[in-house]
This record gives C-alpha cells, structure tokens and sequence, in this order.
C-alpha cells in the first residue's frame, strides 16, 4: 500500500472520529456542547483541508503541509532547508517501509493486546511473570534458566515496590474464581 | 422498574441465602464473624479521607466481631457510584459492607442519575463514623449579612459550585424551602477556587463545613449565616439553623436533608442482610466508636469523630423516604438549571 | 522575620528531622520514578507513619516525598519517555530526545540542578511575595485563566513542525478526549456510551503511559536495537555538564521559577499547565526556537525549574486565606491540626517559623534529592542502552502494573494498551502526540473557565473587562511572533542570497 493510501485511511478514520464526536455532541444540551461542537467541526474542516491536501501533492511532498507551505513560502528558500531536508530524509525512510516492517508492527499490536489479555484472566503479576519470561526466552536473548531467574528477581522486585510499599490492591484476574473452584 | 428487578433478585439470594444458613442458624450466635475476613468497600480513592476514616475503624470492628481480618477494600467511580453498584449486588451474608458519604447517595438517586443501580433506602444501615455539620456562608465584603438579606435578595444568590456534589442539592432544596432565588455556577475547581471566588466577590456564599470556614471567618473574609443542622453552632449561637426560617409547608424536605447530611461517613451492608449479622456489625461498630484507643487515635489523625449507633440511622432514612418524594422536582430543576 | 527564618531552620535541625526527611526524599524518587503515581499518593501512603512524631519530623517526611517525586518523575520522562506524572509531562519533549542522542547524564543533570534551583528561587520569590499575593489572586478570575490557558496553546505550534494542519488535527483529538466522562459544569455524562467506568473519563497519567511509553515499546520492538540513535554508542556527556547547563540558563531558570510559583499560588490551575507553560515560554523567549524538540537543554530546565518552585506556590491558599489549595495541601494541613495550628493569615503573625520551615523544608529536600539524584544519575542513563530484548518487557510491564494502579481500575491497562496502538500510529504518520497530550490537559481548564466566564460576565466578557482583552492581544501577539520572525528571517535571508552576485 502506498505511503499516500495509508495517510488517507488514516485521515478518513479520523474524519469518521470528527463526525461522531459531532453527531454525539449535537445529541447535548447547548452549554454541554458549547465547546465540543466547534472543536469537532474544526477537526473535520483541518481534515478536509489535510485530504485536499495530501492528494494533490506530489508523493515526496508529502510531508509538507498546507499552513506550513503558506506560512513559510516567501521566506523559506531552498538553500536554507536543511533541517527539511533531513526530514524528508526520515519520511521518506517511513514512507517506504521495508516489507517485513509490516509483519513486526503486527506482531508488536498483537504482543500488547496479548499481554493485555492475559493482564485481564490472570490479574497482573501472573501474566508478567509469564510475558516477560515468554519475550526473554522466545527472543532467545536469555538462556532459559537464566531467563527464569531474571523473571523472578524482576516480578519479586516490582511485587515488592507496588503492593508492599506503595500499598496496591491488586486485581485477580477473571479466572480466579475458576482456580479456586478446583 | 430496574430496581424492582433487583431488589427481586436480591431478595431471592436472600431467601436461598437463609435456607444454606439455617442449619448454621445456632453457631452463628456465637460469633458468627470468628476466625473470618469482613471485605469493607470503600467506593472512594485510596488516598482519600474516607478510606483514612474506615481504616480507622477496620481493626476495632474485626476486634469486636471476632473476625480474622477487615479487609478495607476501594472501589473508586462514579462518584462512590460504582463501588456502592458492587455492593448492591453482594451476597447478603454480612461478609461484604462497605462505608462511605451516604448523603452522596442518596442524592445521586433521587436527581435520577443514570449510573445509579442501587436503592439507597433499601441497604442495612450499620452505624456512623462522623458527620461534619454544613453551613452557609457568604463573603465578608458583601451586602449579605444574614440570611434575612437573602431572602429580601431583589437578585438571584449567586453560588460558586464544583458541580453536583451534596452541597449543589442541599442548596437547591434550601432555596426552595426558605424561599429565595438561586443561581448556582459551575465549572470551580476545588475549594480554594470556590473560596476565592465568594471572597472577591464573583459569587455570594457557599455550603461548607464549620471547620473548614473557621480561619476564614475569624480573618473577616467569610460570614456564616446560616447552619444546616439541627440546632445552632455553641460557637456561633446567633447564627440560624435552617428548621428556623424555613417555610412551614417545606419543613419535611429540610429535615430530610438535616437527616441526609447527619448520615455523612456511615456504614452500610446489602440489603436484607442476615439479621445476626446486622446485630453484630451494628453492635461492634457501635463498641469501636466508644474504643477510648480509638478516639486517641482519630484525634491524632485529625479524624472528627462523630458517631452514631446503626437503628438511629436507619430511623432516618424511614424519614428520608418519606420526604424523597417532594424533593425529586427540586433536584431534577437544579440540574436543568445548569444544563 | 529574621529571628522567624532562623527559628524555622534550627526546627528541621534535629536528628529526627533529617533522617525523616530522607526516607521521604528516597521513598518520594522511588514513588516519582514508577509511572502513574504522583506526590499526592505518596504522602498519603506516608501519613499513617507519621503520626505521633516531632511537627518538622512530620511536615519533612510529607513535603520532603512530595518534592522528590516531581524529580523522579523527570527521570523516566528523560530516559525511557514515560512521564511519572502529569505535571512532568514536558521533560519528555526535549529530555528524551537527548537521551536518544546519547546525553542522558547530562539531560538528568540539568533537569536536577533545575528543579533544585526552582525549589530555592521559588521559596525566595514566594517570601518577598507574600504581601501581594492576596491582593493578585483577588485581581484575577476566571476569564483571565481562560486566556492562560488559551497561552497554553500557543505551543501547538511548536510540535507541529513539517504539519502544522496535523498538529492542530492531533490538538483537537486530544481536547474530545478530556470532554469523555461526566461534564462537571453540566453534570451531563459525555462520549461515556453508559460505562460507569467512563464516566470518570480518560486519566490523563494512563493516556500518558500508553501515548508514549507503550508506543515507543512498540516502535522498538519493531525497530530492534536500543532506544538510543544508531551511532551512539558510548555516553557524549556528563552529569557535570548538565549542571553547568542549567547555571548557565539562569535567566530562564529564573523565569521559569517565577512562572512556577504563580501558577502554584492560583486556584483553578493544575501543576501539569505548569510544566507545559514553562515550555511554551522557553520556547517562545529563545532566540532558536526550533531547536525545541529535537533535544534542547532549555527544554528541559525550564518545566524542572517551574515544577520545582510550583510546590512552594501552592502553599499560598492557605497563607493567604486559611483554604487547602490543593490535594496535597490538603494532607499537609493534617499535621497542623494535629499540633493545634489552624492553617490560615493568622499563621503569618503567630507562627510565622513554621512558615519559614516549610520554606525550608523545601529547600533542603530539593537539595538533598538533587544530590542523590546527580550521584545515581550516570547509573541510571545506562538504563537505555540496554537490549530491546529486556527493555520491551521490563517497561511493559512496569507501565501496564502502573497504569493499574493509577485507580486501581484494571480497565485503565485497557486504556494504557489502547493509547499505546493510537501513539504508534500518530508517530508513524506524524500526528504529533505532544500536541494531543497538551490538549487534553488544557481543555478542561478552557472549557471550565469558559463557561464560569459567560455566566458570571456575559457573552461579550473579553471586551468588558481590560485585563483579559490585555492578556488575549497578549495570546495573540505571542501567537504571531514565530511566523512573523519566521517570516523575517526569511526575508534577510532572501534578501542576502538575493544581494549576491
């Protein structure tokens, strides 16, 4: 997919986030919506103007902006670009993303839903004795039984911090109740 | 509707609860709570004050009940609404109480808010920590010096509000009961911007508690001018309460309210708790107030204490039942007024 | 006064005293470092040991922690992008990259020596303001902290650069997400979709934590490595030259104190508009304003320096008039009642040696977390050099742990992972999250004072009262300037190569 057809998903999530907000916010009394009306209407009005934008530029202009190219038009010669030069340095990097880059941004969103998951069936301390010990070994960065005693010395170490000194409640997690009917 | 279905559901568990205790029925006498764990919600912050008051608490009820441990547990949301929501639903058992503003409560339900599960008039009152009287107080370079001005007030009686807490209610209700024109103004973060606010005179007066007012007001920046209580302050005799200037016909509501506020810090259990139980917290939280270790304690801590035994707390809520009625519209006008 | 200064100082000077004021100082850095957790929860947590021991033991124990953790909560700011709390938010916008370009030790310097110089600079301004401070917070309303507020915003721009519409996309984000929960002024529940736990709204540390700390795990994780640039591999600085950095900066530190302790002494204004006022003022008094960003020394001193000198601010409610000005003013005014004090004017005239150790306490605490603080700091810049292999589960689970105990409401990691997914993508295409982040902090205030303004002053109050149309031509003024010298420059610019043959 192009650098281009991701910004316009993106910017078309947001745009449908705006006119939520707006539909939500129209539902309001007058002074509740007196100040999320216009800030909706704004963010759809930058968004337009973001889309129309981005669209009708050249690809590797990309990462210029409307305002910012009205703003500095007269006054920013080219020769004087060099921090905009490192930048589109940066953005082009980005903008063409190498294939496998794909793959780990999944993995990274599906490491931290999983682990959120797990936060929640098995109340915290479980699920990081087991992520943490998990990412050390499947990373292989830790021989295992090293990797067990990194883990325990890292949960005993936060354990103590959080609920003994700093006195947490802690959460038990979903499945307790079925652990301690067995 | 949804709080009939509720209260069926929880009058089942009760019904089955019971039937499981019967044949415990003759130990449960002798110190049912022996050897057991007692969880007290507190639907407040942790590092809060209510929280500071039921730990206070939380070793003297397991040292009179007998049980192992008071496990002093938060539930924080909504305003002490979602914490009070859980223990709606608890088992009736008396393992499970819980301790905080009751006024909070009960005004939370009777102005309709749409988080609101519970009944507050339907739970076990077990006993109170505290209470800390309210009094109004009005800025002392304004052209307010009693509450006779408010009444002949030709202007609304402007109030600076942190939003709907008891003291936003309380005042509607006063208003409607004496007889004057209110205009309350929300959007104050906190007392000090509250304070400052009647201070220079952007608004009129405000609802606080005596202890909070008495350096301000024995530097001159505040005027207490009416007491929210059911007699007059020893230190302040020439200030009102409001049972005295009160319109007759509106009587009940202000002494609904005295009633309300006097139920401040309390505890409470589910409803249809089992009796032994009830007996029992209530006699224990009751022997806990008069712990002389206690007092000291509270006294050290900065912690007022105020109590009151639990079937003098649940006679007033048969009182604020009774008046809960006629107040709704006032409350329901208030918060209209503001949206 | 003299004799009052002297005999607030010989009060902390007992064994007692000292040695409380360092469990508080060590238990406050290590509270301030965890993410999520503030000062207010440490002296909570401190308060039931404190009971029953000298008055200056007490009061060094609770403010000593209170004002150590405003500096452990620079440090993972500085180093791994978590802010500890929210007033401490701005340390991540230059602090980090710093440490990024392999200047951790001398970022954690600078941002110690500042808060320390804070800290003392905003005892001493607050002593020789304490007969105006009444008569100013009697001046100004809330219209005026709408237009301080509006100021706020003005950095916007600031983290907008290269997308100026996308920064102020990522700033409106940010305003309708402090608007989720239940509307104080209107009592009515917004964008909540009937949960009880939205109804609460958004907490801003977790929105943090995730905003940033999780995004970033996420970036490395994909990315490989370590957390700091590619070519860097040894340390470039030391803590050494950061204090020399931030004794250099004296003008600005301050200014910033100065900033600091007003924004302490008004009601109605949270620490964390602190932080992002002292930047926004950095930045707009520099001469190079687009360094900032991009790993400004400045960037980091003048948040620790307003920060440090906020604490002494805060104490000014309650001076002036007897009223807790904030929570944890609140918890501090515990100790006096306990000894028979009422908090109040009149502590001016009898007790004014208790004012004056509070003073000091201040001072000394600041001191003695700034020494620990420069004496663990070249240990503590190691820290993100370390593998993405440790660092990405470590700091995953510190910060979700964290994010939980906020409230103690596990739907808050939901939250944290949530925010997390929304920092990745607004990085990857270049929606600045700063931006967002100082919305959300500045809306509340806007809306609040907004609406306090319209009915206490009427719709047309920016034109009726000269003190906020004063301070909005101000907003304005400030606003222009950067573009105007943007403009200039490239005027001469222009006119330079223009003028070549």
């Amino acid at each position: 997919m192009s650098r281009r057809a991701q910004e316009n998903i993106l910017a078309c999530l947001l745009m449908a986030f705006f006119v939520g907000v707006l539909v939500l916010s129209l539902g309001y009394s007058p002074r509740a919506r007196l100040v999320p009306v216009p800030i909706s209407v704004l963010g759809i009005l930058l968004l337009s103007a973001q889309l129309v934008w981005q669209n009708l530029r050249s690809p590797d202009e990309l990462h210029v902006d409307m305002l910012e190219f009205l703003t500095r038009r007269g006054g920013r010669p080219k020769d004087d670009a060099g921090n905009a030069d490192d930048e589109a340095a940066d953005q082009g990097a980005a903008a063409a993303p190498p294939p496998s880059q794909f793959g780990r941004e999944v993995l990274a969103f599906a490491k931290v839903a999983g682990f959120v998951a797990m936060f929640l069936l098995l109340g915290p301390f479980p699920s990081v004795f087991i992520f943490v010990f998990a990412y050390f070994s499947l990373t292989r960065h830790y021989h295992w039984a090293k990797a067990i005693i990194v883990t325990t010395i890292f949960v005993a170490i936060t354990y103590a911090l959080f609920v003994e000194v700093l006195d947490i409640q802690l959460y038990h997690g979903l499945l307790e109740p079925l652990v301690n009917s067995l | 509707m949804k709080t009939t279905w509720k209260t069926a559901l929880a009058g089942a568990l009760a019904l089955v609860l019971s039937a499981v205790m019967v044949p415990f029925g003759g130990e449960a006498t002798a110190g049912m709570y022996d050897g057991k764990v007692i969880t007290l919600i507190v639907p407040n912050s942790p590092s809060g004050r209510m929280t500071r008051y039921a730990r206070l608490y939380a070793p003297y009820i397991a040292k009179y009940t007998g049980a192992k441990e008071v496990r002093v547990v938060n539930k924080k949301g909504g305003g002490g609404v979602k914490g009070t929501n859980f223990l709606w639903v608890q088992e009736p058992d008396g393992m499970t109480i819980a301790f905080t503003s009751v006024p909070t409560l009960i005004l939370a339900q009777l102005s309709g808010s749409e988080a609101v599960q519970f009944d507050a008039t339907k739970f076990v009152y077990l006993g109170r920590a505290a209470t800390e009287p309210r009094v109004m107080v009005v800025g002392g370079n304004n052209e307010i010096k009693s509450i006779q001005d408010v009444m002949s007030l030709n202007r609304p009686f402007i109030n600076p509000s942190q939003g709907t807490d008891e003291d936003f209610y309380t005042l509607a209700i006063l208003a409607d009961a004496i007889g004057f024109d209110l205009k309350i103004v929300t959007g104050y973060e906190g007392q000090a911007d509250t304070g400052v606010a009647i201070i220079k005179g952007d608004g009129d007066g405000l609802l606080t508690s005596w202890a909070y007012t008495i350096p301000m007001v024995e530097a001159g920046d505040m005027r207490p001018i009416l007491t929210i209580w059911e007699e007059r302050h020893t230190d302040y005799p020439d200030v009102p309460t409001a049972l005295e200037v009160v319109k007759a016909e509106k009587k009940d509501a202000v002494e609904a309210i005295i009633n309300m506020l006097a139920m401040h810090r309390g505890f409470f259990g589910p409803p249809n708790m089992d009796p032994t139980a009830t007996a029992e917290l209530r006699k224990a939280i009751s022997m806990a107030s008069a712990d002389p270790e206690l007092q000291a304690k509270g006294k050290e801590q900065g912690l007022i204490l105020l109590p009151s035994d639990g079937e003098t707390e649940q006679k007033r809520i048969v009182q604020i039942t009774k008046a809960s009625q006629g107040l709704k519209p006032v409350l329901k006008a208030a918060l209209d007024s503001i949206k | 006064m003299l004799e009052a200064i002297v005999g607030g100082l010989t009060m902390l000077l007992t064994p007692q005293a000292v040695l409380f004021m360092f469990i508080g100082v060590v238990y406050g850095l290590m509270v301030g470092i965890l993410p999520g957790l503030g000062g207010i929860v440490a002296m909570a947590l401190l308060l039931p040991f404190a009971y029953g021991y000298e008055t200056a033991a007490m009061l060094a124990l609770l403010l000593g922690a209170h004002i150590a953790t405003i500096w452990g909560s620079s440090v993972t700011g500085i180093l791994f992008k978590v802010p500890g709390a929210a007033k401490s938010l701005a340390l991540i916008f230059d602090g980090y990259p710093l440490t990024q370009q392999g200047h951790a030790s001398r970022a954690l310097g600078a941002s110690a020596t500042a808060a320390l110089l804070g800290g003392i600079l905003g005892a001493i301004f607050l002593a020789i303001s304490i007969p105006i401070v009444r008569p100013v917070m009697l001046f100004l309303g809330p219209p005026e902290y709408l237009m301080m507020a509006l100021w706020g915003l003005t950095i916007i721009a600031t983290f907008s650069e290269g997308s100026l519409l996308k920064g102020l996309v990522a700033a409106c984000i940010g305003v309708l997400i402090a608007f989720i929960g239940m509307d104080p002024v209107t009592a009515t529940p917004r964008f909540t979709f009937g949960s009880i736990f939205l109804l609460d709204g958004v907490s801003f540390p977790v929105a943090m934590i995730g905003l940033f700390a999780v995004a970033e795990m996420m970036k490395l994780y994909v990315k490989g490595g370590s957390i700091l640039d590619r070519d860097v591999t040894e340390e470039r600085s030391t803590v050494l030259d950061g204090v020399r950095d931030a004794i250099r900066h004296w003008w600005l530190v301050a200014r910033s104190s100065l900033l600091g302790v007003w924004i302490g002494v008004l009601p109605g204004i949270g620490a964390s508009v602190g932080g992002i006022a002292a930047y926004a003022q950095a930045v707009q008094t520099s001469k190079t304003p687009e360094r900032f960003g991009h790993g400004a020394i400045e960037g980091v001193i003048a948040p620790d320096a307003t920060v440090g000198a906020n604490e002494g601010g805060g104490l000014m409610p309650t001076l002036a008039f007897g009223i807790p000005g904030g929570e944890s003013m609140a918890i501090l005014l515990i100790a006096f009642v306990t000894m028979g004090v009422t908090p109040g004017p009149q502590m001016m005239t009898n007790h004014l040696d208790l004012v004056f150790a509070m003073m000091w306490i201040i001072v000394l605490a600041n001191g003695m977390t700034t020494l620990i603080g420069l004496g663990i700091s070249p240990y503590l810049a190691r820290l993100p050099a370390m593998n993405a292999n440790i660092m990405v589960p470590l700091v995953l689970s510190v910060c979700f742990i964290g994010a939980f105990a906020t409230r103690g409401d596990i739907e808050d990691v939901i939250v944290a992972a949530i925010f997390g997914g929304i920092g990745y993508i607004m990085e990857k295409y270049n929606y600045s999250r700063a931006n967002l982040v100082i919305g959300m902090v500045l809306a509340e205030m806007i809306e609040r004072n907004l609406h306090i303004s319209l009915t206490l002053h009427g719709d047309w109050f920016l034109f009726t009262r000269p003190i906020t149309l004063t301070m909005f031509i101000f907003v304005i003024f400030t606003t222009a300037l950067p573009f105007y010298r943007n403009w200039r420059r490239g005027r001469m610019v222009a006119a330079s190569t223009g003028g070549r043959p």
